[in-house]
């Protein structure tokens, strides 16, 4: 009885050990973040005191306030995230899962042969991508604006093919009788689709919805080869430029940083279980 | 006579279900044949032509596989392969081992496990250039790492990310800072796999936990590793973001990497041709993986 009892408080002990192990290791990872935040609110002078200041001597808002000020740099910037990345969810999610629905449920000749071939994208690096498209957009100006344009982040985000394939399985799960009795009462297939589809796959379409917006928010490298006017950039992107315009005002920075990253990381705390799942199903997935 | 309408009426009802079914994939066919299949076709041409953007599309010149054999004396491609292989032999065993060792640690002995996996994974969803930029001023002259090492008794702490030497290492500890969180969230996902019949088996025989994590854990992993793996270097390939912001491939090209010497190629000297082939080189590594993967997936579904 006692070496049972002894074995358990061992076993507590180690795990109270290991738990505060983990949270040094934990703190250590958040770091860069806290130093970030708290440099933000800095006075240039003190931003290199060592030991370092975690909580700043004085506090000196100043840095958020210019941010805010200088061209309203920062909510041009927001706008044009959340624009960009609010128009791609919502027409990759309608596209997709309108395409996905045929592929999961209609009949018509060549269908397994075509999904194979938008399956086949996933393979293709974005990498390869830039050249020919940035060709092919100069192009394209002549009958719509694309270059130095949200339009060439944005149609070319209306396709998903990650997206396509969530769904598609999602689909595939939901019994054919459902529909069925929806033809017997006169629907099409559109209302079928919007009506009995759209809704049902309301949780594949939030992980999808998950994966395309940190796709998009995050992405620095397709606004950094298609917009020019600063009056365009998205937030990675004008940060960028910032940190290149402003190179030693590390405080202004910092405060620009902080506002880039916790918008994100506030939703992710939020919602955390969704995110998660979200992202870890979009990787298993290939 | 209505045994032939019927077979009209049939076949007018298969063709519409036929163009139904085409109508719907129509908007998401039609944007990939545009901005991905059409892309890759052409830029399979410019690999195999000299051009650039300003001599227009007509004046386009044929050079076979020039590109190709320029490359292979290229110092400029041969030392962002080489960094390249050099990240990603660093960035994917250490992100693997570390993650593996949290994931296990957080799944057996701690309390709050939530918690734990979720600052950890704070970092992979940061944007990339606002964590370049935190980086880098860490990493920086007067930054709180150089001043810890000097307090430690360090005499002549690295320049980090202006030392040859020292600037790919202080980019791939940031980059394994960056994936851990999620490979370990991968991970963890893989544990909370393994049937519970497994390890109470192994308490009955009375084994151990390292016994247990050598011969239930790991080999039960092997999928996510796969996995992971895979994905890593497939990812570690196309690293960009924090090259291009901290240290713009420098210094004299001791962190150029594959795609950052493609987008220079491309859009600071516009070398089209030259930078598409280079972009094949990518492609072509990248799909020699996936098909590794999905050639494993098979093999791992069945076991």
């Amino acid at each position: 009885m006692t070496g049972k009892n002894a074995g358990r408080i061992r076993r507590e002990i180690s795990k109270v050990l290991f738990t505060a192990l983990m949270a040094v290791f934990a703190a250590s990872m958040l770091i860069p973040f806290l130093w970030m935040i708290s440099a933000s609110f800095k006075k240039p002078v003190d931003l290199w005191n060592f030991p370092i200041d975690w909580i700043p001597r004085y506090w000196y808002p100043d840095n958020y306030k210019y941010v805010f000020s200088k061209d309203n740099l920062i909510l041009l910037m927001y706008f044009n995230s959340i624009k960009i990345t609010l128009i791609n969810v919502t027409g990759a999610a309608l596209t997709s899962s309108l395409a996905a629905y045929a592929y999961a449920k209609m009949k018509f000749w060549g269908r397994d042969f075509l999904f194979l071939t938008v399956l086949a994208t996933l393979m293709i690096p974005n990498q390869v991508l830039y050249v020919p498209r940035f060709i092919m957009f100069t192009w394209f100006d002549k009958f719509i604006r694309m270059m130095d344009s949200h339009n060439a982040l944005i149609i070319p985000g209306l396709f998903a093919s990650l997206g396509l394939f969530l769904l598609k399985q999602f689909y595939m799960q939901i019994p054919d009788e459902l529909a069925e009795s929806a033809v017997v009462d006169g629907a099409t297939d559109l209302t079928i689709w919007w009506r009995i589809m759209v809704p049902l796959s309301r949780p594949a379409l939030a992980t999808f919805a998950i994966v395309v917006f940190t796709f998009h928010w995050n992405d620095y490298e397709t606004p950094l080869i298609f917009l020019r006017n600063h009056k365009l950039y998205t937030i990675p992107l004008g940060l960028a430029n910032f940190a290149d315009e402003n190179g030693q005002m590390y405080h202004y920075m910092m405060a620009l940083s902080t506002l880039a990253i916790l918008p994100l990381l506030t939703v992710v705390i939020l919602a955390q279980k969704n995110f998660i799942k979200g992202l870890t199903a979009g990787a298993v997935k290939g | 006579m209505a045994d032939n309408t019927i077979k009209i009426s049939r076949r007018r009802k298969i063709l519409l279900q036929n163009l139904k079914g085409y109508a719907f994939i129509a908007p998401n066919y039609i944007l990939m044949l545009i901005f991905l299949a059409f892309p890759v076709l052409f830029s399979f041409i410019l690999a195999l032509s000299d051009w650039d953007l300003v001599s227009g599309i007509k004046n386009i010149i044929f050079v076979g596989f020039e590109n190709f054999e320029t490359m292979v004396g290229d110092k400029w491609f041969v030392n962002s392969l080489v960094n390249n292989f050099y990240y990603t032999l660093t960035v994917v065993p250490a992100t693997l081992f570390l993650s593996l060792l949290i994931a296990v640690l957080i799944n057996d002995f701690i309390y709050g496990k939530a918690v734990f996996r979720l600052v950890i994974f704070l970092p992979y969803i940061s944007n990339i250039v606002a964590v370049s930029i935190v980086w880098s001023l860490l990493y920086s002259k007067f930054g709180p790492i150089v001043s810890f090492l000097k307090s430690i008794g360090i005499q002549n702490p690295p320049a980090f990310l202006a030392d040859r030497n020292w600037a790919m290492p202080a980019i791939i500890i940031m980059s394994i800072w960056i994936s851990v969180g999620y490979a370990a969230m991968i991970y963890s996902a893989g544990l909370q796999g393994i049937p519970n019949e497994l390890y109470e088996a192994s308490f009955i025989d009375g084994a151990g936990w390292w016994h247990r994590f050598f011969h239930i854990t790991i080999p039960m992993l092997s999928p996510t590793t796969f996995f992971l793996l895979i994905t890593s270097v497939i990812g570690s390939f196309k690293v960009f973001g924090q090259i291009q912001v901290m240290t713009d491939g420098g210094p004299m090209g001791a962190t150029s990497v594959l795609v950052y010497y493609i987008y220079t190629s491309a859009f600071k000297f516009y070398k089209f041709g030259y930078a598409s082939s280079m972009a094949l080189v990518l492609f072509v590594i990248i799909l020699i993986f996936t098909l590794i993967q999905w050639q494993g997936q098979k093999k791992w579904v069945n076991y």
